[in-house]
């Protein structure tokens, strides 16, 4: 077999790095994982204070009601914080980006699906109990398996480090056993504080590399 | 298909390559607007290289082929000119793809 790269190779090879650094673009400055980490950290003091919610009719309307809220505002915020965020420090330094955003219809889709998978998972332990203190592990796949899917286009050791972190933290996590609300406390605040830390380091490289524009 | 046959394919489909796109710095600045929805002059500056003057003149071509929108906007308090390929860009950079694809395909090893 001949080594040497054909022509075609070289130019889709070129056509895709020069994309992958576009797409990589958007995790260069560390500010979506300091922004996202902090917020994790949050999910886990939310789960600290659960646990000290006395258990029965309060804990169910926290787990319930208030958790799925919680949610869904930090998803907002976070957005609303990295665009916020990015417009102050990058886009006057290095340009802005905007991306090609998923179909609508896909958009509406991954939260029904999660909804739908959370739902059956809740179902099932409320059948055999002996599977929550599997929870940790449930969370850590997802989280991991997120991080592998923002790897999938950028590339970045960080994520994929991150992704093994946050699997092998919900296997530990569920291999050791304890309660639920705990578990959430220590592998939520965890995985956050090194989300977050990764993305101050990636912040100070940045802004190290890109200094403000002239005039600023 | 022999091996002249195919040479002289791929000389014939060279010739018909979209010239627009096929100058390197239009095509570097074609591939980076694919991958995006929007990119404003400084990110371009910054990923194509390109010295102002370059990147401007190769944006005015790209517009005048309908490749390339090109609006001058506000990001909070700052301005920006936002570059975005056309649907016809994108359907021009596709067809360049596999133009190539196919020529380089029939050219003898």
């Amino acid at each position: 077999m001949n080594n040497s790269k054909s022509p075609r190779h070289s130019l889709d090879e070129q056509v895709q790095q020069v994309q992958r650094r576009t797409v990589r673009y958007w995790f260069e400055d560390g500010l979506a994982e300091l922004i996202i980490g902090a917020f994790f950290v949050l999910i886990g003091l939310y789960f600290a204070v659960a646990g000290a919610v006395p258990q029965g009719g309060p804990r169910a309307v926290v787990s319930g009601l208030v958790f799925p809220a919680f949610i869904v505002g930090l998803g907002l915020a976070s957005r609303r914080l990295i665009g916020r965020a990015k417009e102050g420090l990058v886009y006057p330094r290095t340009g802005y980006v905007s991306y090609v955003r998923p179909p609508a219809r896909r958009r509406w889709l991954t939260p029904i699906v999660a909804g739908i998978v959370g739902a059956l998972l809740v179902a099932l332990i409320r059948r055999a109990p002996s599977l929550e203190s599997w929870i940790p592990a449930l969370w850590g796949l997802p989280v991991g398996g997120l991080f592998l899917l923002m790897n999938r286009s950028a590339r970045l050791l960080r994520l994929s480090f991150l992704a093994a972190f946050s699997a092998l933290t919900g296997l530990l996590l569920a291999l050791r056993g304890g309660s639920t609300e705990m578990n959430g406390a220590i592998f939520f605040t965890l995985v956050g504080l090194v989300m977050a830390a990764g993305g101050a380091l990636a912040l100070r490289r940045y802004l190290r590399h890109a200094p403000p524009p002239e005039g600023a | 298909m022999n091996e002249s046959a195919g040479a002289s394919e791929a000389r014939q489909g060279l010739t018909e390559v979209d010239r627009v796109i096929h100058e390197p710095a239009r095509l570097l600045i074609a591939t980076i607007l694919y991958a995006v929805e929007s990119a404003d002059f400084l990110f371009l500056l910054r990923e194509s290289g390109l010295s102002k003057g370059n990147l401007s003149s190769h944006l005015s071509r790209l517009e005048g082929a309908g490749y390339v929108a090109i609006e001058k906007t506000f990001r909070g308090k700052i301005p920006l000119t936002i570059c975005r390929l056309t649907e016809s860009g994108r359907e021009a950079f596709r067809a360049y793809r596999d133009h190539l694809r196919r020529v380089v395909a029939n050219l003898p090893e």
